[in-house]
Protein backbone atom coordinates (compact mmCIF):
# COMPACT_ATOMS: atom_id res chain seq x y z
CA UNK A 1 0.00 0.00 0.00
CA UNK A 2 3.01 2.37 0.95
CA UNK A 3 3.97 1.71 -3.04
CA UNK A 4 1.21 3.14 -4.31
CA UNK A 5 0.71 5.79 -1.92
CA UNK A 6 3.96 6.64 -3.56
CA UNK A 7 3.23 6.90 -7.17
CA UNK A 8 -0.20 8.58 -6.03
CA UNK A 9 0.62 10.84 -3.54
CA UNK A 10 1.03 14.29 -3.62
CA UNK A 11 4.69 14.16 -2.60
CA UNK A 12 5.01 13.35 -6.35
CA UNK A 13 1.54 15.41 -7.90
CA UNK A 14 3.94 18.54 -6.83
CA UNK A 15 7.18 17.13 -8.00
CA UNK A 16 5.35 16.47 -11.32
CA UNK A 17 4.19 19.80 -11.32
CA UNK A 18 7.56 21.76 -10.14
CA UNK A 19 9.21 19.39 -13.53
CA UNK A 20 6.80 20.64 -15.71
CA UNK A 21 7.83 24.04 -14.99
CA UNK A 22 10.94 23.05 -15.87
CA UNK A 23 12.39 22.46 -12.26
CA UNK A 24 15.15 19.35 -12.82
CA UNK A 25 15.55 18.23 -9.40
CA UNK A 26 11.86 17.66 -9.29
CA UNK A 27 12.37 15.79 -11.99
CA UNK A 28 14.92 13.33 -9.92
CA UNK A 29 12.82 13.31 -7.18
CA UNK A 30 10.03 11.64 -9.71
CA UNK A 31 12.92 9.41 -10.71
CA UNK A 32 13.98 8.47 -7.43
CA UNK A 33 9.98 8.17 -6.31
CA UNK A 34 8.78 6.26 -9.42
CA UNK A 35 11.84 3.74 -10.46
CA UNK A 36 11.32 0.92 -8.43
CA UNK A 37 7.59 0.02 -9.75
CA UNK A 38 8.71 0.78 -12.79
CA UNK A 39 11.49 -1.25 -12.69
CA UNK A 40 9.47 -4.30 -11.58
CA UNK A 41 7.41 -3.29 -14.84
CA UNK A 42 10.57 -3.42 -17.11
CA UNK A 43 11.96 -6.74 -15.44
CA UNK A 44 8.41 -8.18 -16.57
CA UNK A 45 8.03 -7.20 -19.78
CA UNK A 46 11.58 -8.07 -20.88
CA UNK A 47 12.98 -11.00 -18.18
CA UNK A 48 16.48 -9.83 -17.48
CA UNK A 49 18.62 -6.79 -16.24
CA UNK A 50 20.30 -6.14 -19.08
CA UNK A 51 17.57 -4.91 -21.19
CA UNK A 52 15.35 -3.80 -18.42
CA UNK A 53 18.13 -1.62 -17.85
CA UNK A 54 18.25 -0.24 -20.88
CA UNK A 55 14.57 0.20 -21.07
CA UNK A 56 14.37 2.09 -17.86
CA UNK A 57 16.92 4.86 -19.66
CA UNK A 58 15.01 5.13 -22.64
CA UNK A 59 11.47 5.44 -20.83
CA UNK A 60 13.03 8.34 -17.95
CA UNK A 61 14.74 10.35 -21.14
CA UNK A 62 11.37 10.24 -22.56
CA UNK A 63 9.53 11.19 -19.99
CA UNK A 64 11.93 13.76 -19.10
CA UNK A 65 11.46 15.30 -22.57
CA UNK A 66 7.80 15.18 -22.66
CA UNK A 67 6.36 16.14 -19.49
CA UNK A 68 5.08 19.01 -20.34
CA UNK A 69 2.50 16.42 -22.09
CA UNK A 70 1.57 15.27 -19.13
CA UNK A 71 -2.02 16.04 -18.23
CA UNK A 72 -3.27 15.15 -15.09
CA UNK A 73 -6.35 13.71 -16.17
CA UNK A 74 -4.88 10.44 -15.98
CA UNK A 75 -2.17 8.90 -13.07
CA UNK A 76 1.21 9.83 -13.35
CA UNK A 77 1.76 6.14 -13.05
CA UNK A 78 -0.24 4.86 -15.94
CA UNK A 79 1.44 7.49 -18.00
CA UNK A 80 5.14 6.32 -17.43
CA UNK A 81 3.69 2.54 -17.56
CA UNK A 82 2.61 3.63 -20.73
CA UNK A 83 6.12 5.06 -21.37
CA UNK A 84 8.06 2.31 -20.34
CA UNK A 85 5.58 -0.52 -22.44
CA UNK A 86 6.25 1.34 -25.69
CA UNK A 87 10.14 1.60 -25.25
CA UNK A 88 10.19 -2.02 -23.86
CA UNK A 89 8.43 -2.50 -27.42
CA UNK A 90 10.60 -0.49 -29.33
CA UNK A 91 13.86 -2.02 -28.00
CA UNK A 92 13.00 -5.64 -28.10
CA UNK A 93 11.83 -4.76 -32.28
CA UNK A 94 14.97 -3.22 -32.36
CA UNK A 95 16.66 -6.34 -30.93
CA UNK A 96 15.04 -8.58 -33.44
CA UNK A 97 15.73 -5.95 -36.31
CA UNK A 98 19.39 -6.17 -35.24
CA UNK A 99 18.80 -10.13 -35.27
CA UNK A 100 20.29 -10.16 -31.88
CA UNK A 101 19.46 -13.17 -29.62
CA UNK A 102 16.21 -12.34 -27.25
CA UNK A 103 17.85 -12.90 -24.04
CA UNK A 104 15.82 -15.55 -22.12
CA UNK A 105 13.00 -14.72 -19.38
CA UNK A 106 15.32 -14.90 -16.24
CA UNK A 107 12.95 -15.90 -13.56
CA UNK A 108 16.01 -15.08 -10.58
CA UNK A 109 16.44 -11.71 -11.95
CA UNK A 110 12.40 -11.34 -10.49
CA UNK A 111 13.66 -12.70 -7.12
CA UNK A 112 14.76 -8.45 -6.80
CA UNK A 113 10.31 -7.47 -7.27
CA UNK A 114 9.13 -8.47 -3.74
CA UNK A 115 5.57 -7.77 -2.29
CA UNK A 116 5.21 -5.06 0.14
CA UNK A 117 5.41 -7.49 3.72
CA UNK A 118 1.51 -7.77 4.88
CA UNK A 119 0.51 -9.17 8.37
CA UNK A 120 -1.81 -11.76 7.24
CA UNK A 121 -1.67 -15.91 8.20
CA UNK A 122 1.91 -17.61 7.73
CA UNK A 123 0.34 -20.57 6.39
CA UNK A 124 -1.67 -18.43 4.16
CA UNK A 125 1.33 -16.16 3.17
CA UNK A 126 3.56 -18.86 2.37
CA UNK A 127 0.78 -20.39 -0.33
CA UNK A 128 0.24 -17.16 -1.85
CA UNK A 129 4.41 -16.86 -1.89
CA UNK A 130 4.50 -20.43 -3.63
CA UNK A 131 1.07 -19.00 -5.97
CA UNK A 132 3.26 -16.08 -6.92
CA UNK A 133 6.36 -18.53 -7.36
CA UNK A 134 4.17 -20.52 -10.08
CA UNK A 135 2.83 -17.46 -11.56
CA UNK A 136 6.00 -15.84 -12.03
CA UNK A 137 7.17 -18.38 -13.83
CA UNK A 138 4.67 -19.51 -16.03
CA UNK A 139 4.59 -15.81 -17.22
CA UNK A 140 8.44 -16.28 -17.80
CA UNK A 141 7.25 -18.89 -19.92
CA UNK A 142 5.19 -16.73 -21.91
CA UNK A 143 6.27 -15.10 -25.67
CA UNK A 144 6.69 -11.80 -25.38
CA UNK A 145 4.23 -11.02 -27.67
CA UNK A 146 1.23 -12.35 -25.04
CA UNK A 147 3.23 -11.80 -21.81
CA UNK A 148 3.45 -8.34 -22.20
CA UNK A 149 -0.67 -7.90 -23.22
CA UNK A 150 -0.98 -9.69 -20.10
CA UNK A 151 1.36 -8.12 -17.65
CA UNK A 152 -0.52 -4.69 -19.10
CA UNK A 153 -3.68 -5.33 -18.79
CA UNK A 154 -4.48 -7.98 -15.82
CA UNK A 155 -1.47 -6.75 -13.51
CA UNK A 156 -1.07 -2.86 -14.61
CA UNK A 157 -4.57 -2.43 -15.59
CA UNK A 158 -3.96 -0.38 -18.69
CA UNK A 159 -7.20 -0.64 -20.98
CA UNK A 160 -7.23 -2.37 -24.09
CA UNK A 161 -6.89 0.94 -26.19
CA UNK A 162 -3.94 1.87 -24.16
CA UNK A 163 -2.54 -1.43 -24.52
CA UNK A 164 -3.05 -1.68 -28.93
CA UNK A 165 -1.73 2.24 -29.06
CA UNK A 166 1.87 1.64 -26.81
CA UNK A 167 2.60 -1.80 -28.45
CA UNK A 168 1.57 -0.77 -31.95
CA UNK A 169 -1.24 -3.72 -32.29
CA UNK A 170 -4.75 -3.82 -33.20
CA UNK A 171 -7.81 -3.72 -30.26
CA UNK A 172 -8.54 -6.95 -31.66
CA UNK A 173 -5.23 -8.31 -31.14
CA UNK A 174 -4.67 -7.05 -27.92
CA UNK A 175 -8.27 -9.39 -27.33
CA UNK A 176 -7.15 -12.12 -28.59
CA UNK A 177 -3.31 -12.27 -27.13
CA UNK A 178 -4.97 -11.61 -23.75
CA UNK A 179 -7.75 -14.28 -23.94
CA UNK A 180 -4.49 -16.78 -25.08
CA UNK A 181 -2.00 -15.69 -22.52
CA UNK A 182 -5.20 -16.03 -19.54
CA UNK A 183 -5.69 -19.39 -21.24
CA UNK A 184 -2.31 -20.22 -21.08
CA UNK A 185 -1.21 -19.04 -17.67
CA UNK A 186 -5.00 -20.82 -16.55
CA UNK A 187 -3.67 -24.40 -18.00
CA UNK A 188 -0.10 -23.87 -16.17
CA UNK A 189 -1.44 -22.52 -13.15
CA UNK A 190 -4.40 -25.08 -12.28
CA UNK A 191 -3.86 -28.32 -14.79
CA UNK A 192 -3.62 -30.02 -11.63
CA UNK A 193 -6.32 -29.10 -9.97
CA UNK A 194 -8.41 -29.79 -13.17
CA UNK A 195 -6.98 -33.54 -13.49
CA UNK A 196 -7.44 -34.05 -9.66
CA UNK A 197 -11.21 -32.49 -10.20
CA UNK A 198 -11.67 -35.23 -12.95
CA UNK A 199 -10.00 -37.99 -11.26
CA UNK A 200 -12.03 -37.75 -8.55
CA UNK A 201 -15.59 -37.36 -10.86
CA UNK A 202 -14.13 -40.58 -12.39
CA UNK A 203 -13.77 -41.88 -9.28
CA UNK A 204 -17.03 -41.43 -8.63
CA UNK A 205 -18.92 -42.68 -11.75
CA UNK A 206 -16.65 -45.79 -11.47
CA UNK A 207 -18.62 -46.06 -7.67
CA UNK A 208 -21.77 -45.72 -9.25
CA UNK A 209 -24.74 -47.81 -7.38
CA UNK A 210 -26.27 -50.74 -9.87
CA UNK A 211 -28.56 -49.38 -13.11
CA UNK A 212 -31.55 -49.91 -11.38
CA UNK A 213 -30.74 -47.39 -8.75
CA UNK A 214 -29.63 -45.16 -11.02
CA UNK A 215 -32.67 -43.19 -11.99
CA UNK A 216 -33.49 -42.23 -7.80
CA UNK A 217 -30.37 -39.91 -7.98
CA UNK A 218 -28.41 -37.24 -10.66
CA UNK A 219 -25.44 -39.22 -12.21
CA UNK A 220 -23.72 -36.80 -14.66
CA UNK A 221 -21.41 -34.74 -12.68
CA UNK A 222 -23.35 -31.41 -12.51
CA UNK A 223 -27.04 -33.07 -12.92
CA UNK A 224 -27.81 -31.11 -15.63
CA UNK A 225 -28.13 -34.09 -17.99
CA UNK A 226 -31.11 -35.04 -15.57
CA UNK A 227 -32.96 -31.35 -16.06
CA UNK A 228 -32.10 -31.85 -19.54
CA UNK A 229 -33.79 -34.77 -20.23
CA UNK B 1 -38.16 -23.79 -29.95
CA UNK B 2 -35.44 -23.22 -27.34
CA UNK B 3 -31.67 -22.73 -28.13
CA UNK B 4 -29.78 -25.56 -26.88
CA UNK B 5 -27.39 -24.69 -23.96
CA UNK B 6 -23.80 -24.32 -25.28
CA UNK B 7 -21.43 -27.57 -24.34
CA UNK B 8 -18.48 -26.91 -21.76
CA UNK B 9 -15.90 -27.11 -24.61
CA UNK B 10 -17.65 -23.80 -26.48
CA UNK B 11 -17.97 -21.90 -23.11
CA UNK B 12 -14.41 -22.35 -22.08
CA UNK B 13 -13.10 -20.15 -24.53
CA UNK B 14 -15.09 -17.37 -23.42
CA UNK B 15 -14.85 -18.20 -19.53
CA UNK B 16 -11.48 -16.68 -19.88
CA UNK B 17 -12.77 -13.47 -21.57
CA UNK B 18 -15.76 -12.87 -19.54
CA UNK B 19 -13.92 -13.63 -15.79
CA UNK B 20 -12.63 -10.27 -15.69
CA UNK B 21 -15.90 -8.81 -15.48
CA UNK B 22 -15.43 -6.16 -18.47
CA UNK B 23 -16.52 -8.39 -21.45
CA UNK B 24 -20.36 -9.16 -20.97
CA UNK B 25 -20.97 -12.81 -20.77
CA UNK B 26 -23.66 -13.54 -23.85
CA UNK B 27 -27.38 -15.24 -22.19
CA UNK B 28 -26.37 -18.99 -23.14
CA UNK B 29 -23.35 -18.67 -21.12
CA UNK B 30 -25.32 -17.41 -18.09
CA UNK B 31 -27.63 -20.37 -18.60
CA UNK B 32 -24.84 -22.62 -18.91
CA UNK B 33 -23.52 -21.32 -16.09
CA UNK B 34 -26.17 -21.86 -13.73
CA UNK B 35 -25.86 -25.27 -14.28
CA UNK B 36 -22.77 -26.81 -15.17
CA UNK B 37 -20.49 -26.71 -11.87
CA UNK B 38 -17.37 -27.66 -13.75
CA UNK B 39 -17.59 -24.65 -16.01
CA UNK B 40 -18.49 -22.95 -12.88
CA UNK B 41 -15.14 -23.67 -11.79
CA UNK B 42 -13.13 -23.13 -14.16
CA UNK B 43 -14.68 -19.27 -14.06
CA UNK B 44 -13.32 -19.46 -10.49
CA UNK B 45 -9.97 -20.24 -11.69
CA UNK B 46 -9.59 -17.21 -14.08
CA UNK B 47 -10.74 -15.06 -11.67
CA UNK B 48 -8.28 -16.30 -8.72
CA UNK B 49 -5.64 -15.84 -11.67
CA UNK B 50 -6.71 -12.09 -12.28
CA UNK B 51 -6.49 -11.66 -8.56
CA UNK B 52 -3.07 -12.61 -8.11
CA UNK B 53 -2.05 -11.02 -11.53
CA UNK B 54 -3.66 -7.88 -10.16
CA UNK B 55 -1.61 -8.27 -6.48
CA UNK B 56 1.53 -8.42 -8.84
CA UNK B 57 1.13 -4.15 -9.27
CA UNK B 58 1.74 -3.83 -5.53
CA UNK B 59 5.32 -4.82 -5.95
CA UNK B 60 8.58 -2.99 -6.89
CA UNK B 61 11.92 -4.19 -7.48
CA UNK B 62 15.14 -2.92 -6.17
CA UNK B 63 17.54 -1.59 -8.29
CA UNK B 64 20.98 -2.55 -9.02
CA UNK B 65 23.75 -0.51 -7.87
CA UNK B 66 24.31 2.49 -10.03
CA UNK B 67 20.78 1.97 -11.66
CA UNK B 68 19.67 5.39 -10.43
CA UNK B 69 22.94 7.25 -10.42
CA UNK B 70 22.80 6.41 -14.11
CA UNK B 71 18.81 7.58 -14.65
CA UNK B 72 19.80 10.90 -12.78
CA UNK B 73 23.01 11.45 -14.67
CA UNK B 74 21.24 10.28 -17.92
CA UNK B 75 18.52 13.33 -17.06
CA UNK B 76 21.32 15.68 -16.02
CA UNK B 77 22.90 15.34 -19.54
CA UNK B 78 19.86 15.28 -21.42
CA UNK B 79 18.75 18.87 -19.47
CA UNK B 80 22.44 19.78 -20.17
CA UNK B 81 22.01 19.36 -23.98
CA UNK B 82 18.14 20.95 -23.89
CA UNK B 83 20.32 24.35 -22.11
CA UNK B 84 23.25 24.33 -24.43
CA UNK B 85 20.50 23.81 -27.72
CA UNK B 86 18.05 26.37 -26.27
CA UNK B 87 21.20 29.11 -26.09
CA UNK B 88 22.03 28.20 -29.56
CA UNK B 89 18.92 28.70 -30.96
CA UNK B 90 18.44 31.75 -29.16
CA UNK B 91 22.51 32.79 -30.38
CA UNK B 92 21.25 32.09 -33.77
CA UNK B 93 18.09 34.14 -33.37
CA UNK B 94 20.51 37.59 -32.43
CA UNK B 95 22.66 36.51 -35.28
CA UNK B 96 19.92 36.03 -37.85
CA UNK B 97 18.90 39.58 -36.49
CA UNK B 98 22.40 41.04 -36.62
CA UNK B 99 22.40 39.54 -40.84
CA UNK B 100 18.86 40.71 -41.60
CA UNK B 101 20.13 44.28 -40.08
CA UNK B 102 23.19 44.28 -42.21
CA UNK B 103 21.99 42.93 -45.74
CA UNK B 104 19.52 46.10 -45.13
CA UNK B 105 21.44 48.63 -44.09
CA UNK B 106 23.99 47.68 -46.75
CA UNK B 107 20.87 47.98 -49.37
CA UNK B 108 19.97 51.10 -48.12
CA UNK B 109 23.64 52.53 -49.05
CA UNK B 110 23.83 50.73 -52.20
CA UNK B 111 20.44 52.08 -53.16
CA UNK B 112 21.77 55.44 -51.78
CA UNK B 113 24.85 55.53 -53.76
CA UNK B 114 23.44 54.24 -57.02
CA UNK B 115 21.12 57.37 -57.11
CA UNK B 116 23.56 60.00 -56.17
CA UNK B 117 25.89 58.40 -58.83
CA UNK B 118 23.07 58.52 -61.38
CA UNK B 119 22.28 61.94 -60.67
CA UNK B 120 26.14 62.92 -61.86
CA UNK B 121 25.83 60.80 -64.42
CA UNK B 122 22.97 63.02 -65.63
CA UNK B 123 24.10 66.42 -65.45
CA UNK B 124 26.02 66.72 -62.22
CA UNK B 125 28.96 65.38 -63.96
CA UNK B 126 31.62 67.08 -66.66
CA UNK B 127 30.06 66.01 -69.92
CA UNK B 128 32.56 63.75 -72.30
CA UNK B 129 33.58 66.27 -75.01
CA UNK B 130 34.79 68.42 -72.17
CA UNK B 131 36.73 65.51 -70.72
CA UNK B 132 38.12 64.27 -74.18
CA UNK B 133 39.10 67.62 -75.75
CA UNK B 134 41.06 68.57 -72.46
CA UNK B 135 43.84 66.01 -72.98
Amino acid sequence: MAHRRLLRGDGLNRAVAAAQAGDEEAFAEIVVKTSPKVYALCLRLSGNEHDARDIMQDTYLRAYRSIGSFRSESSFSTWIYRIAANCASTHLRKRQHRDERVLEFDVEALGNVATVPSDSDPEMASESTEDRQRLVAALGRLPFSLRSVVVLGDVYDLSHEEIAAELQISRAAVKVRLHRARRRLHDELFATETVDRVSAESADLLALPPLGRQGAEPTGRDGSEERSA
Amino acid sequence: MPSRAPVCREVVGELALVADKKSSPSRLLLAHLDECLSCQAELSHYRRLLRMLAELQSESARLPEGMLADLVGGITRAAERRAVRDLLTSRRGVYLFMVAAAVLAASTLVALFGTRSHRLGEGGGLPEESLSSGC
